[in-house]
């Protein structure tokens, strides 16, 4: 058995090491010198009005929002078909097929970016948004059909099975059996594709254009000149915004719930 | 509630043939249990009759009906599953609305219909709990309610109680046996447990690889089992393996060797001379102190059951099964010296 001191002393090390870096650029965002400092010196929130004055770095959070937004919802709704498909029985070509919508996650991303890029010049998709959309979907997908593939793996047959003797038709086992049962993963499945599609550099990095630029992206140009605290200022910002989006769904939904501990 | 016929159903899985000619017939308002070793079939023909699975050939009717082409939702047919299956985000008056919702009844008459279901299983109380705030055993009724509101043609039980433990399923068998006979629904109960099928059942079916291997009223079943598998299937009994001699008092003694005096009262189906099988209950077997040491069987084990003492004793091909009294048993101790009999009566011939 491991003594107790050590197991708290190793989880402190721990969250030290995992949080160290949050700290830091909180921590930076704050200072008076001119690039990050850790501990800041002295205290200002001038990085934070000079943020505010980028009207650029505003719009991309929106263009992100949308994106993750649209990404999400498409990815959520096809990969829960998807999965609900993959779940059936006398499937001829299932391993195939299940194969190919996962492979977004096998494929190095800079391969699918290049190839994405290729394809929707091809298609002459006219707006990078669009575009931008399509490739987020693709690569989401796979978090979507894994996880309520997995809960539709563990959900017990018996009961699409009860509700059939009961007199229930096909849409009524689904939408009233099936995706109670599952909704949990699926509340979870659109947590994973929004942030996947939030953080998202690679495949973006091909696909953004005059019209739109999304935050990563943004960000990632910005610091290629600077690396100042204005940008730590944005990624407390953003450890904000991800934090308010938990503790939101965890007031709404209960985390709980959410990640299955409750029935 | 209906009766159900089942004719010369066959089942193959891929190449696996499940159910090989499975006939029976019930009657309306019966109370059949299924009982057969682990992968005989049982389940494969309860879904043959829900129409989960599609039997290859044969066919099934439903108080008359041919229901083989029907899909599970026309057949009209109750179901409770060993783990109920109750829809976990669904109280237990909701679950028990469900079959009435997909029936489309008038909202006022589900309600009244779903408060008696309810009540009828006595939980009238609990109506808006939902499944995991219920025990087992309160589960189980939320279930039964379930299937029977929508006064299923016939109620199909697959190990309904197996998930219960010993003393909540004696409680369920009584009470799930009282309201099966007060419905008047006909129903047909899966189980691995002898003493169920016996408690419960007007009928029962044994099943052993996808056949039929014997099916009767449990008295029938329990004394005198057609073959020495279901023998042994039951375990009531001894099955005893001999020659045959010359009938005297009207029955033909069986010769199982030195110490044991066994006779048939029934005969005629057997050859004049030869090998003979027959059954005999444990009960029926009496036991008597021996004369002179190294005569009779010797007492070999003893085992208290409760009510009754089984006492086995080593005879020429075995080992003897008796139950007795314990009172009786005390003169039966192990390595004590037994002559063993029966009334001939009791001594039922088998088919080997
Ligand atoms: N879907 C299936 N595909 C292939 N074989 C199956 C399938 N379902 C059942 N079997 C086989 O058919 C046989 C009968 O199965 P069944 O489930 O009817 O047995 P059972 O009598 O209900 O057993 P138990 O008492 O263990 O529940 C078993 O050998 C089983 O392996
Ligand atoms: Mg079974």
């Amino acid at each position: 058995m491991i003594p107790r001191i050590s197991l708290s002393l190793w989880t402190t090390l721990t969250l030290i090491f995992l949080l160290g870096p949050l700290v830091i650029i909180v921590g930076g965002s704050f200072t008076e010198a001119p690039h990050v400092t850790f501990p800041p010196e002295g205290f200002t929130l001038k990085w934070y009005a000079q943020l505010m004055e980028r009207e650029d770095f505003l719009e991309s959070f929106i263009d992100s929002m949308v994106l993750a937004v649209a990404a999400t919802a498409a990815a959520t709704i096809l990969g829960t078909i998807a999965a609900l498909a993959l779940a059936r029985e006398n499937f001829k070509g299932r391993e195939a097929f299940r194969a190919f919508l996962m492979s977004p996650l096998i494929l190095p991303t800079v391969v699918t970016g290049v190839a994405l890029f290729q394809f929707i010049r091809l298609l002459e998709i006219p707006s990078n948004m669009l575009g931008l959309i399509i490739g987020h979907t693709l690569i989401t997908l796979p978090y979507v059909i894994r996880t309520v593939g997995a809960a539709l793996v563990g959900l017990d047959k018996s009961l699409a099975e009860a509700a059939e003797v009961l007199g229930a038709k096909p849409a009524r086992i689904l939408f009233q059996v099936v995706m109670p049962a599952i909704a949990p993963a699926i509340l979870v499945s659109v947590i994973f594709a929004f942030i996947v599609s939030f953080d998202q550099v690679t495949i973006s990095i091909f696909l953004t254009g005059p019209d739109v630029m999304t935050l990563p992206i943004r960000i990632y140009t910005y610091i290629e000149f600077a690396i100042d605290p204005m940008i730590a200022a944005v990624s407390t910002l953003l450890i904000l915004f991800a934090y308010l989006l938990v503790v939101g769904l965890e007031r709404a939904f209960g985390l709980d719930k959410v990640f299955g501990k409750k029935g | 509630m209906s009766s159900l016929d089942i004719e010369d159903v066959h089942l193959w899985y891929g190449q696996f043939h499940a159910l090989r000619g499975v006939s029976l017939s019930i009657g309306q308002g019966d109370f059949l249990a299924l009982l057969g070793p682990s992968g005989c079939g049982k389940t494969s023909l309860l879904r043959s009759v829900a129409g989960f699975v599609h039997p290859q050939k044969g066919s099934i009717r439903v108080g008359g009906q041919d229901v083989v082409r029907l899909k599970p939702r026309e057949r009209n047919l109750g179901m409770v599953f060993q783990h109920y299956a109750l829809f976990p985000h669904m109280s237990a008056a909701e679950n028990v609305a469900f079959g009435l919702k997909c029936r489309n009844v008038e909202k006022a008459e589900a309600e009244e219909r779903v408060a008696r279901a309810l009540d009828m299983v006595g939980l009238s109380h609990l109506a808006d709990r939902k499944p995991r705030q219920l025990s087992g055993g309160q589960q189980q009724r939320v279930a039964l309610a379930r299937a029977l509101v929508i006064e299923p043609n016939v109620l199909l039980l697959d190990e309904p109680l197996g998930a219960l433990d010993k003393k909540l399923r004696v409680q369920m068998q009584s009470e799930l046996k009282q309201l099966q006979r007060k419905l008047g629904v006909t129903a047909v109960f899966v189980t691995h447990d002898q003493e169920e099928a016996m408690a419960m059942a007007d009928e029962i079916l044994i099943m052993r690889d996808g056949v039929i291997e014997q099916i009767g009223r449990p008295k029938e079943i329990f004394t005198a089992p057609r073959t020495s598998w279901a023998a042994e299937f039951v375990g009531s009994g001894n099955v005893l393996k001999g020659r045959l001699g010359p009938a005297a008092d009207g029955a033909r003694p069986i010769d199982l060797g030195p110490g044991c005096a066994f006779a048939l009262a029934e005969w005629a189906n057997l050859p004049a001379d030869g090998e003979a099988t027959a059954f005999v209950q444990a009960e029926a077997v009496k036991l008597a102190p021996a004369n002179g040491s190294g005569q009779g069987l010797e007492v070999v084990s003893q085992r208290y059951l409760g009510v009754y003492v089984e006492v086995q004793a080593q005879y020429r091909d075995g080992v003897l099964r008796a139950l007795v009294s314990p009172e009786e048993a005390e003169a039966f101790g192990v390595g004590s010296r037994v002559t063993a009999t029966a009334a001939p009566t009791c001594v039922r011939p088998m088919e080997g």
